[in-house]
């Protein structure tokens, strides 16, 4: 055996021994040891002239591009295809990512730790030869979730292990309790797709049909499997005859130093980005709900992010205990840390966010939502935990860009993406008497997020696949036997902010020759799509249904009903991971996507911006008035005078609702120091954080300056006019929305979610001499929910 | 009479045309456009340039009235997109989808966008919106994927829609409803009740315009051909008063994205057809000339100013794309498949500080600076300046046509803005140039690979075609790169090709069905589709003047394995439609896909989909064939000038290279590289290894000396 030095996964102190995949998942530290059959090309540490550099690098980039179309040419699973839920990615040969293409991006949390993990327990017996392909889809190695599988080839140069190339993609459906393998009733891993270690699907350029016949038993849809494991073969191999052209072309040398070179400078441009941001810890606090099917529980998720030095590192303590099925396996969990690097931060690397890896390290805490260890249910994570981690990675990130003085990182901060994915998954037969299976990713039009210098987007896809593209009616119409009654934006969706969050959107349909189900559909009722620095949160996916209604009535009286409420019948919720229902002929289901939410206080809102957004009907009057203050005249002009008056009575009604529990200490004089700012609301001078607006001093930086601000606790429905009562939903009357004003100017800096019995979330500290809080804010602080608040723990 | 036929091509810098007398004689000229005055001085300005050297052979006066026949590509609809100086207007949608443009299937931010910048988030930008949102009225109406009515139209909803449009003075109504393709009664109602109103504007519905599945594309395409159809018709209608007032009688014909033409009042109902319909005309003189260039599979290769385009052409058919994109919108209307990337004469190098790298494009010094050494400053090095240190440009050449014609290049100001870059990179100012050029060609030679090898194609079945005024330039290494054994170029007639290819197209109606049909099936079923696409193409073509023998149609399918997201077009032989030909056309589809993606990607169980129908029927025109020389076979020493320094690799020294003078190359005469060949405007470059040959079209080919593996 040798060993091989790469770049650590995890910070200096943390033991990765153990962390092999058989319970704990899979980590690596700063060596792999490798078997001696295997022989590497290491080369490859000459200077590379500019020229042949990106001819090299351009060829490449290009390559994973046309993989990536390959795959879209020639893969059947809809999900694969249309939300671009695949990924290429080239690898060093030891397993440090090159390029990764445009398409799903947290996928680059595992392609390396599948390569890692084949080199050191493969690379002996059965060996890794040239011409083989391995398939691996197991969530303590690395996959999103077990419908994400990969397949990895390794590329050889004469007798030397070159470079890996990598297709991952999701399948249509590898087994488990649930068709799709989305197995929302699994509440451990022997009721979900079994788990696949890296094995060769592939030797010598030919497919095993043995293991394929294996691989085939797992699924419900094996012909689908199979076009879709060749569609992965014709991309890997598209990729690999690239590179070895390359090297033939200029030498292993000189490209094997190219692919260095490109791993180097995403490095270098990461650094760069980080020294301008001050060291520092920032949080981030959602709540999940439901488990599984017929749990009412609430689950508290943390993300802490803090910049030591030169590099990262991100922690998940303060979540709660591995449950159900709602959890995410940890390889995926740290791919959706470092999406929003290669999406907002760096997209000029097109890809090449390897470097960027280097920098990142992570602490997990095992046996969490977001650290399970093997045996919990994992594989609806696609559609829970996956897209929470990244909506959380995005809001601890932007946190951290706005401490720096350099507003050119603040380009980079969008407010998060919707922190649970949107689906209905119908089912039934279609009017040719065939059985189909209808996942309906409206969804994925999407909406991104506001930024400190603009408002968010609705109908703007979804920042954690820049490249997936939603469905036209008509296709879905074509396909199963329904018929749209609406698909519109909502008004007052966007999260209100100074920039306003992007609309979210709704359908309605109902069946239309043939015979309908709703097998599964998404449904939360506490906000977890947060704005930033008072912005108030994106908008929650619904799924009702109407019963029984009079539809056929009114479409023969040609009438096109807008609105669940303009048909009879009964309204009938739904709830998250729920059996199957059936729908009746004239039985219409609605459900929403959600929006994303504001950055800043609404009352800063220029109110000629309001009167726009009344005027495009993405805000309604009474909404401009009540979040916004903006008093709208005739023609939907502003009043300014009855503005000033209403903005002026909202900060007084704040105060008035808010209390402030505690007065902010002393600056340690060792803190004194510290200058800085949270984006252009708190500013921090002399190691204390001031209200930007009024210059009131709200606390020490070092500490959790949240503490001392006004805090006006509220029920959820005041996250806005979509929210209602989520004890609909879940049995936790806990949850409660939290706003904290600046007690001096009554400015709203945060808009959030807790349990009453919670901690004050310390969500940006800054490092000063004072030893950092860790581990879910400062222990030995006030509560978050008021004494008087009555709420206790269930 | 000379029976000319002549062919005007408008594009944003210049105005080219091509005369083509009953004998074969070609003339060409190429004028400044004139955008200020909607192209029409420019118009006219090359018509009479080319017809003075048409004259020299002593023509008429009046070349148009001895025309048999005018064909005509214009930029002008895609200019009005680009400018979004269109026609402000109204939409009529189904109620409850009126954000269907807005939304745009969450793809706004990404259509359009070059690859480089699909990661982008932060700072992506979206579209302007096609219609402003008060301007989008939904109205109560509902067909469904059959074509029945599920709720009747709402025609006081419709009304009411109009009085709104009216009161906001729109130029033009565009009317999508969802599933109008499969019944269209609701928006031709919709017509009928603009027309009732009287009011008097411009009308665009979806189902005329795009009548295809997926309304967010079809709506799309509709709205812009509302938006473009006022102001295109105004120019057709202008230019056309203009020919009849230089006593031209012919038929007028105008070139579609579809690769073929039509007459001006079809392109005045659908402009749309005229968007992308620039770079068509090189692919389809290609196709005609698949006999010369000696295969029936062509790479055509079109690198001007600013973009390196490449179409394809198998089996002698150019390749069809379904969906157009423009101004970050996407239609489907099919048209002649045409990538481009930011690759061109005139693209500028630059420092890429993140990632250390020399970078190419995608920003141009476009006409205006140009590149360093047109001396009009530019101080920007550019992929010209590179080609003229490198020796591959003829520093005393000069260059350009029509306004500021005739210029020398300025060799120091090319030295100059390039060696302020080599300072930057640390490399010596030459090397930079050779540089430059190794970039770019990478990239052009990375474009044609993902066109070829992506489609499952091997270079080494096509033989490229190289035109445009930077074409022949670097033919020599994409070739080299990718294998392709031979490069065609079109000699003088390289910077005009397009314009050339326009004068020999057909006209063209293409027609195409939804179907999504499964095994087992039914061949009369698409036998009664077939025929009902023929006789839809057969009529239009009637209506234009061809009786049945001059009308040809070409039937294909679009097919894919169930469930996949991509189509295979397979081509449909014969009128007869029965249980045979579809079983052939099966079995062609299987084949297709076994010799593009490999015997291991397909699986005996998967079921085959027939996804849609389509027809494109053409009537045939009158061409003439080009005037041919004596094939003198032997050398081309007479004609060598003085050698210039070539960079040939950027680790080398300059070598002194043969340049030869083109127009004094005898038909038949062969040249070995390296060599270059000047020509008007441009150079053929000859790498070692590689050879040339003229033919009796005055064209070239380059071949690789020794067959390549």
């Amino acid at each position: 055996m040798t060993e091989y030095r790469i770049p650590p996964m995890a910070p200096d102190g943390f033991d990765v021994s153990g962390w092999d995949s058989q319970l704990l998942p899979y980590m690596t530290g700063d060596r792999l040891e490798i078997d001696d059959a295997l022989r590497l090309h290491e080369g490859g540490n000459e200077d590379v002239d500019p020229i042949t550099h990106e001819v090299v690098r351009y060829s490449l980039w290009n390559a994973a591009l046309e993989h990536g179309k390959t795959i879209e040419r020639l893969a059947v699973s809809p999900i694969t295809l249309e939300t671009r839920d695949f990924q290429v990615t080239i690898l060093t040969e030891l397993g440090e990512p090159i390029f990764y293409g445009p398409f799903l991006q947290y996928f680059s949390g595992w392609t390396d730790l599948n390569v890692r993990y084949i080199l050191e327990n493969r690379s002996g017996d059965p060996g890794i030869q040239d011409g083989d392909t391995f398939l691996a889809n197991d969530p303590w190695i690395g996959t999103g979730h077990q419908p994400d599988v990969n397949f990895l080839t390794p590329v050889f140069w004469g007798e030397e292990l070159f470079c890996w190339v990598v297709t991952s993609a999701h399948q249509n459906d590898l087994g488990g309790v649930v068709p799709g393998s989305f197995c929302q009733t699994a509440t451990d891993i022997f009721s979900d797709p079994t788990p696949l270690p890296p094995f060769k699907i592939v030797r010598g350029g030919k497919v095993d049909r043995q293991m394929e016949e294996l691989y085939r038993r797992h699924s419900r849809m094996p012909v689908h499997l199979s076009l879709d494991l060749r569609s992965a073969i014709a991309g890997n191999n598209h990729t690999k005859r690239v590179i070895l052209g390359l090297i033939e072309k200029y030498g292993g040398e000189t490209v094997k130093s190219s692919m260095r070179k490109i791993v180097d400078t995403g490095e270098q441009v990461f650094a760069d980005r980080l020294s301008r941001i001050p060291d520092g810890v920032w949080r981030e606090r959602v709540y999940m709900e439901r488990a599984y099917t017929g749990d009412r529980g609430t689950y508290r998720i943390e993300v802490e992010l803090e910049k030591r030095g030169d590099e990262l590192i991100f922690r998940n303590n303060g979540t709660d205990e591995q449950t159900g099925c709602i959890n995410v396996p940890f390889a995926a969990w740290r791919g959706c840390m470092v999406t929003p690097f290669s999406v907002l931060l760096l997209p000029e690397l097109m890809g090449a966010v390897g470097g960027v890896l280097r920098r990142c390290r992570f602490e997990p805490t095992p046996g969490t939502i977001t650290c399970p260890t093997y045996g919990a249910a994992v594989s609806p994570a696609g559609t829970y935990g996956n897209e929470l981690a990244i909506s959380m990675a995005q809001s601890v990130i932007g946190k951290m860009l706005l401490a720096s003085e350099d507003r050119s990182l603040w380009e980079s901060v969008v407010t998060p993406t919707h922190a649970h994915w949107m689906f209905n998954v119908i089912a039934g037969t279609t009017a040719r008497d065939e059985f189909f299976i209808g996942p309906m990713l409206d969804g994925v039009i999407g909406s991104t997020g506001s930024t400190p210098f603009r408002d968010g987007m609705g109908g703007d896809g979804w920042v954690g696949c820049p490249t997936a593209q939603g469905p036209n009616v008509e296709f879905y119409e074509q396909n199963w036997p329904v018929l749209y009654l609406y698909r519109k934006e909502q008004v007052d969706s966007a999260g209100a902010g100074r920039w306003r969050g992007g609309s979210g959107g709704t359908i309605a349909y109902t069946p239309h020759k043939g015979d309908v189900s709703l097998a599964t559909c998404t449904v939360y009722g506490i906000p977890k799509t947060y704005g930033l620095l008072g912005g108030y949160p994106g908008t929650r996916t619904e799924t009702r249904i109407a019963r029984e209604t009079n539809l056929a009535e009114q479409f023969a009286a040609g009438v096109a009903p807008a609105g669940l409420d303009e048909l009879a019948g009964r309204i009938e919720p739904q709830a998250d991971k729920e059996p199957p229902t059936e729908l009746g002929a004239n039985d219409v289901v609605e459900w929403w996507w959600c929006s994303t939410g504001g950055f800043g206080d609404p009352l800063d809102r220029e109110p000629e911006r309001v009167a726009a957004d009344v005027r495009g009907l993405a805000v309604s009057r009474e909404m401009a008035e009540a979040v916004y203050g903006v008093v709208l005249g005739g023609g939907d002009a502003v009043d300014e005078g009855a503005t000033a008056a209403r903005r002026k009575a909202i900060r007084e009604e704040r105060l008035a609702h808010a209390s402030v529990r505690e007065e902010p200490p002393a600056v340690e004089d060792a803190d004194r120091g510290i200058e800085g700012r949270f984006g252009d609301a708190v500013h921090i001078r002399d190691g204390e954080a001031c209200c930007a607006r009024c210059d009131r001093t709200l606390g020490p930086i070092t500490g959790n300056f949240k503490r001392f601000l006004a805090i006006e606790e509220a029920p959820v429905s005041a996250a806005g006019p979509l929210f209602g009562d989520p004890g609909l939903y879940v049995d936790d009357d806990r949850i409660r929305l939290y706003r904290f004003y600046c007690p001096g100017c009554a400015t709203l800096l945060t808009v959030t979610v807790a349990r009453t019995d919670d901690q004050v979330l310390s969500d940006f500290e800054l490092r000063g001499s004072t030893q950092l809080a860790q581990g879910g804010g400062d222990q030995s602080h006030e509560l978050v929910g008021s004494p008087g608040s009555g709420a206790t723990q269930r | 009479m000379d029976n000319y036929v002549v062919s005007i091509d408008v594009g944003g810098t210049f105005t080219d045309c091509v005369i083509v007398d009953e004998q074969g004689k070609v003339a060409t000229a190429k004028a400044r456009s004139t955008p200020a005055d909607n192209f029409r001085t420019g118009f006219f300005a090359s018509i009479d340039a080319a017809a003075a050297a048409m004259q020299d052979g002593g023509a008429d006066d009046n070349v148009l009235r001895g025309a048999i026949r005018l064909a005509h590509g214009s930029t002008v609809a895609t200019n009005i997109m680009v400018q979004r100086a269109g026609a402000r207007i109204g939409l009529i949608t189904t109620k409850g989808h009126e954000g269907t443009l807005r939304l745009a299937k969450g793809m706004g931010r990404i259509h359009g966008e070059p690859a480089e910048n699909l990661l982008h988030i932060a700072k992506a930008r979206r579209p302007e919106p096609l219609v402003e949102d008060a301007l989008v009225i939904g109205v109560t109406e509902r067909v469904d994927v059959d074509g029945d009515i599920v709720i009747a139209l709402d025609e006081d909803e419709v009304r009411s829609a109009i009085e709104t449009f009216r009161e906001a003075r729109v130029d033009a109504i565009a009317c999508g409803f969802l599933w109008s393709f499969a019944n269209p009664a609701h928006e031709l109602r919709v017509r009928e009740l603009i027309e009732e109103s009287g009011l008097d504007v411009y009308t665009s519905l979806s189902h005329e315009v795009s009548p295809s599945l997926g309304e967010f594309e079809r709506f799309t395409a509709t709205a812009i051909n509302a938006i473009v159809g006022p102001r295109t018709a105004a120019y057709l209608t202008d230019v056309e008063g203009e020919l009849q007032a230089r006593d031209y009688r012919g038929p007028f014909q105008i070139m579609q994205c579809n690769g073929g033409t039509t007459t001006p009042d079809v392109v005045r109902r659908f402009p749309v057809m005229m968007i992308g319909s620039g770079p068509v005309g090189g692919l389809t003189a290609c196709a005609q000339a698949t006999e010369l260039i000696g295969s029936p599979n062509v790479i055509a290769t079109d690198m001007g100013g600013t973009s390196f385009e490449v179409g394809l052409i198998v089996d002698g058919a150019p390749l069809v794309h379904e969906e157009t994109v423009i101004d970050k919108y996407v239609y489907r209307i099919p048209k002649l498949d045409v990538t481009s990337i930011a690759a061109g004469g005139g693209s500028i190098a630059s420092l890429d500080e993140v990632n250390g790298t020399l970078q190419v494009g995608p920003r141009s010094a476009g006409a205006d600076p140009g590149p360093a050494c047109y001396g009009f400053g530019g101080t920007e090095p550019t992929v010209t300046d590179a080609n003229l240190l490198i020796g591959y440009i003829d520093p005393d050449t000069t260059f350009g046509s029509g306004e500021r014609s005739g210029f020398r290049l300025d060799r120091d100001a090319a030295y100059a803005a390039v060696e302020r870059l080599a300072q930057r990179l640390g490399l010596p100012t030459l090397q930079v140039a050779r540089g430059i050029v190794d970039v770019i060609e990478n990239k052009m030679a990375a474009l044609i690979g993902n066109e070829l090898i992506g489609r499952g194609f091997d270079p080494r079945d096509f033989v490229a075609v190289a035109y445009g005024g930077a074409g022949p330039l670097h033919a020599y290494a994409y070739a080299d790169e990718l294998g392709i054994p031979s490069v065609y170029i079109p000699g003088r007639l390289a910077p005009l090709w397009s314009a050339y290819g326009i004068s020999g197209s057909d006209v063209r109606h293409s027609f195409e069905q939804n179907l999504k049909l499964l095994p087992p099936f039914d061949a009369n079923a698409i036998a009664t589709v077939m025929h009902d696409l023929r006789e839809q193409a057969a009529s239009d073509l009637a209506e234009q003047g061809f009786d049945r023998g001059a009308i040809r149609f070409e039937q294909s399918l679009n097919m894919r394995y169930e469930g996949q997201g991509h189509d295979l077009r397979v081509d449909l032989p014969g009128e007869e439609v029965d249980a045979q030909a579809v079983e052939d056309v099966l079995r062609r589809f299987t084949q297709m896909y076994e010799e593009r993606y490999g015997m291991a990607t397909q699986l005996p169980e998967a079921r085959i989909e027939i996804v849609s129908a389509a027809v494109d029927g053409f009537g045939e025109v009158t061409k003439h064939e080009r005037l041919e020389e004596e094939d003198g076979g032997g050398g081309a020493g007479a004609t060598e000038k003085t050698r210039r320094d070539v960079l040939w690799d950027r680790n080398g020294e300059p070598e002194p290279t043969p340049v030869y003078d083109g127009a004094g190359i005898g038909a038949g005469a062969c040249v070995d590289g390296p060599a270059l060949i000047d020509l008007p405007d441009t150079t053929i470059v000859v790498r070692g290894g590689q050879q040339i040959r003229k033919n009796t079209h005055g064209d070239y080919q380059l071949f690789f000396k020794e067959a390549r593996a």
